[in-house]
């Protein structure tokens, strides 16, 4: 069966209308054992892979010509999972999300996250290759700081030593300049169908990425962060070594596993 | 709104996996202070909670030893969370209250913000630099070390140290990022703490002056303590004496005391000063002195009330009780010296802090520690509290390091006036406002925890017995017996003691004294006088009695002999004649015409031997002046002691004689004593030291001569400088002007001396 390089976004899902279809299994089922092994997801293939096409799946149905016939094809759904989590690896909690995908205006739609910041459009369109996603949080509680200093103690009598340190006698305060601002408004654009493989270093990346581990300093530090991240919550102490294959399997538990 | 970007897949039915999208975020959840000694912990804080740590609040000592190992060292121990790397910077800050701006800051690098648990050996010194130590990473524990030099504010930290001036401080670290950290900021607040303070005499060569270093010696090297039952007497030597009788009847000895003593004496008080370490135990190590950098010491002192239930007579109590109160509630601090206007420091509020006013702790100028201490300099820099608030204290400072390392001080200058007392009490100024005054500095009663207290010094006059000569050992020693302790309570009643420990006891040396009585005898009496009143050689220095002179029937012997060898015609009966004749008009018994021979002749002779006793001190006194007994003697009084003043008997006695003798000085005099009573010994001494005669009786009975009423209680009839006996002690305004207060300002009706 002729070979066909994936393109961004592929997945046997999106390809399974292509060849007639009605989901991905049949479209997955023709790829090599090879194939399958690097690709244990059909949802999550890789851009540039060599996929084998499928014979086309066409099923004529002989009716008669004078009456009016009802055809039903049941075509596959699929839905859009998000899980959003805070910094801590707590469920997010959110005011409001809006998903909205790229070019489809009518389509914008408000949510509230389910239980565990679960977030999931069922029977999405395959043509939405692109969604933005935005989210308001919870403001964090407004920094306090103390109260203005009151009159000092007077000096009746033996003062207590050391002396009595009221809140209000350090006026130290913060440069919200320095500290950085409330993630109030968070606006993610996610690239639909684009996750490779865990198998591939690009699929390690990129969900590393999505769970905000510092990609752009270089996939070791990623790995590395993610690795003492690890460690600290299982309370283990692994080498932590940088190595992306070392935390492939981890990486997409933690990042696709329910 | 932060943006990010993301690749998901999408979920086929039947699939179970899912999309995790995390918010980066990040937040630092600790900063704690771990003594490495015994393990006390800071509590601290982050916006979200508190959690406390050990109980007691945390401090420590900061400070290196000479290996460089921290003397009671901490970790600064901080939490980063930040699994996703998403602080960018980071600081640790130092504050201290009121002030909103660091006192010190460092920067943070990378590797000290990583995800985990970071830790930051401490000795307290403030550095500018950090770096990496030890990293692990799989655990996540990372440990850093302080490097390079200090850039801290040296005014603030002069030995580049956390010091105890400011605390408790605050020790903050910020973390910032491209949002918000949860919670940005963790803090802990702590303690640099001292542990206790003790007061010691400083050490003499802070003096400059013989009259100081003397006090000092009297100290015998400790100050009085804060338990002892008595106070401790500070003597001022003061051998003030007459030069000439005008100097009783005037303000003379007022004048002089204060050109002696001026100020008063100066008395160097040092305090040792101990830093309290993490187990809250005194620190041993002398390195953690950096810890009081700027720490002020306010000292201040009591004026302690006078006894006056000691005096022995009422009249005495009463006059020296109304002379105490004296705008006792208007001076600072409140009490009973003697007052500025008395010559006194004791004062109410002085318009400027300069000029008259007489502090009784006096600013210094210190001296730098790093040039160490110069002999007659006084170490420590001292400066006045405000005028308008506890004036009469001072702030001293601390050296860091020297060799008075982890001592204080003050110059204690107490007023000069005998009877004054005070106690010294250092407080640790360590409380301040938001103007970083201290809030000890206030006009009204103290107190601090941390405080050292002297025992009680009271001022006295230390005159004294220079020379004890006796004419020759039959005379028995005075002091030996018991008139000598009565003496001394009288004087001591006024403030003076008396000091015998340097007296030199001696005698006359015979021949010298037997020439000059001689030679004075024969210029008081003439030739022709002084063979008929002295006996044909007749040496002086033997017997008790200063002079040796002839017996009425000698001396009518000595008359005839006299007419018969200055006229060779004369027979004796004629000579018989003309004795009785001139014996009759220089000694006329005056008696009526009924009397009988023997009557006449006891007549006779009592006049005879009183005039003996009449010419007989001032030969004496110019025997001893041939003698220039001052000129080798050492200051004080000189006591020259007789068995007597002439060996006939007299109706009436000389006992002794305050004498202007040659060689006298301010600090020197000499005094006759003819086997003298207490009360003319003390009576004598007074004159020496400047008290005229007072009146006796309101009828005159017992005046002295000459008796001078404004130098005396005019209600007291039995001082001591009277004729009225029996003589007692010092009547209160004697007393008021022994201890060196002003005449001028004092009345001698004692009721005019109490003011409110």
């Amino acid at each position: 069966m002729p070979l066909k390089p994936l393109e961004e976004g592929d997945c046997c899902s999106s390809l399974a209308p292509k060849y007639g279809y009605l989901d991905y299994k049949g479209v997955y089922d023709a790829q090599t054992a090879a194939f399958k092994l690097r690709h244990p997801n059909p949802n999550q293939l890789t851009a540039g892979a060599q996929f084998t096409e499928p014979v086309p799946k066409e099923a004529p149905k002989a009716r008669g010509t004078d009456t009016k016939h009802q055809f039903e094809v049941k075509k596959s759904k699929v839905s859009l999972r998000l899980r959003l989590r805070g910094w801590e690896g707590s469920p997010l909690v959110v005011k409001k999300v809006v998903l909205k995908p790229a070019g489809w205006f009518k389509d914008k739609t408000e949510y509230m996250t389910l239980p565990g910041g679960l977030l999931e459009q069922k029977d999405i369109s395959l043509k939405w290759t692109e969604v933005c996603v935005t989210v308001e949080l919870s403001p964090p509680p407004a920094f306090t700081h103390p109260a203005p200093a009151g009159p000092p103690p007077k000096a009746a009598g033996a003062m207590p030593y050391p002396p009595a340190v009221s809140a209000g006698q350090f006026i130290d305060t913060e440069d919200p300049r320095y500290i950085g601002t409330p993630a109030t408004y968070i606006s993610w654009d996610l690239k639909v169908g684009s996750l490779p493989t865990h198998k591939i270093r690009a699929g390690v990346e990129a969900r590393l990425h999505n769970l905000a581990f510092p990609t752009e300093l270089g996939l070791s530090q990623a790995v590395q962060a993610f690795q003492t991240w690890k460690n600290l919550k299982d309370k283990t102490a692994n080498p932590v070594t940088g190595d992306w294959n070392d935390v492939a399997e981890d990486v997409r538990k933690v990042h696709d596993d329910a | 709104m932060l943006e990010r970007t993301g690749s998901v897949a999408r979920t086929a039915d039947g699939l179970k996996h899912l999309n995790t999208i995390t918010v980066p975020g990040f937040g630092v959840t600790k900063l704690q202070l771990v003594a490495v000694n015994g393990g006390a912990t800071s509590s601290y804080s982050t916006q979200l909670k508190t959690t406390p740590g050990s109980a007691a609040p945390f401090c420590f000592a900061p400070g290196r030893l000479a290996n460089g190992n921290a003397i009671d060292g901490v970790n600064i121990t901080y939490t980063i969370n930040d699994p996703t790397r998403s602080a960018r910077r980071g600081k640790l800050e130092l504050f201290v209250r009121f002030d909103k701006d660091p006192v010190w800051s460092i920067e943070l690098p990378a590797k000290q913000l990583k995800h985990g648990e970071h830790s930051i050996p401490w000795s307290g010194y403030l550095p500018a630099a950090i770096a990496a130590d030890q990293s692990d990473e799989a655990n996540a524990k990372f440990t850093h070390r302080f490097s390079g030099t200090s850039g801290v504010d040296k005014k603030l930290f002069p030995d580049n140290f956390i010091t105890a001036a400011d605390s408790p401080y605050r020790l903050k670290i910020t973390v910032g990022g491209d949002v918000q950290g949860t919670p940005p900021t963790a803090w802990t607040d702590f303690h640099i703490l001292l542990h206790s303070i003790e007061l010691e005499l400083g050490p003499q060569d802070t003096l400059k002056e013989q009259r100081d270093k003397d006090v000092w010696t009297s100290l015998g090297g400790n100050l009085p303590k804060e338990g002892d039952a008595n106070p401790t007497k500070v003597y001022l030597k003061s051998n003030l004496f007459k030069i000439k009788g005008e100097d009783m009847y005037d303000n003379t000895l007022f004048t002089e005391y204060e050109k002696l003593w001026a100020q008063g004496p100066n008395i160097p008080v040092f305090a040792k000063v101990w830093v309290k370490n993490a187990q809250g135990q005194k620190e041993n190590a002398p390195e953690s002195a950096v810890a009081l950098g700027n720490v002020k010491f306010l000292w201040d002192y009591e004026d302690i009330a006078q006894n006056t239930a000691k005096f022995k007579r009422a009249p005495v109590k009463t006059f020296v009780d109304h002379a105490l109160k004296y705008y006792n509630e208007d001076s600072r601090p409140k009490g009973d010296n003697c007052h500025h206007d008395r010559g006194g420091k004791r004062r109410d509020r002085p318009y400027a802090l300069v000029g008259s006013y007489r502090p009784v702790l006096p600013e210094q100028a210190g001296e730098n520690p790093t040039a160490g201490h110069k002999a007659g300099h006084f170490p420590f820099k001292v400066e006045k509290c405000e005028r308008s608030k506890r004036y009469w204290s001072v702030i001293s400072y601390a050296w860091t390091h020297g060799a008075l390392q982890g001592k204080t001080g003050v110059m204690f200058q107490p007023s000069r006036m005998a009877g004054d007392a005070y106690r010294l009490t250092v407080y640790l100024a360590y409380d301040r406002n938001e103007s970083k005054e201290p809030l000890l500095d206030i006009d009204g009663p103290i107190d601090a925890v941390v405080k050292a207290k002297t025992g009680i010094f009271e001022i006295w006059r230390r005159i004294n017995i220079a020379n004890y000569i006796r004419k020759n050992n039959a005379i028995s020693d005075y002091f030996a017996g018991t008139a000598w302790p009565e003496v001394l309570s009288w004087y001591q009643e006024a403030f003076i003691d008396p000091d015998l420990s340097a007296k030199t006891a001696t005698y006359l040396n015979a021949v010298n004294y037997d020439s000059e009585a001689d030679k004075a005898l024969l210029s008081a009496l003439g030739a022709d006088l002084y063979g008929i009143y002295v006996p044909a050689g007749a040496d002086q220095s033997t017997g008790g009695t200063a002079l040796t002179f002839n017996s009425f029937s000698e001396m009518e012997s000595a008359v005839k002999d006299w007419f018969l060898n200055n006229d060779p015609t004369m027979t004796d009966a004629e000579a018989t004649t003309a004795r009785d004749n001139w014996v009759a008009r220089k000694f006329p018994h005056r008696l009526g015409a009924g009397a009988t021979d023997a009557e006449k002749t006891a007549a006779q002779t009592a006049r005879y031997n009183q005039r003996l006793n009449d010419i007989a001190p001032d030969i004496v006194q110019a025997a001893l002046d041939g003698l220039n007994l001052l000129a080798a003697a050492a200051d004080g009084v000189s006591i020259v002691e007789f068995n007597g003043l002439q060996n006939q008997p007299s109706r009436s006695k000389t006992l002794g004689v305050a004498i202007d003798a040659k060689g006298r000085t301010r600090s020197k005099c000499l005094f006759m004593g003819f086997a003298p009573t207490d009360e003319v010994m003390a009576h004598e001494v007074g004159h020496h030291l400047m008290c005229p005669h007072a009146h006796g009786e309101a009828n005159g009975d017992g005046d002295g001569p000459g008796h001078s009423p404004k130098h005396h209680d005019k209600d007291d009839y039995h001082c001591l400088m009277s004729y009225n006996r029996p003589l007692q002690t010092f009547c209160g305004l004697c007393q008021l002007r022994l201890r060196g207060w002003d005449l001028d300002q004092l009345d001698k009706d004692g009721a005019k001396n109490e003011k409110t």
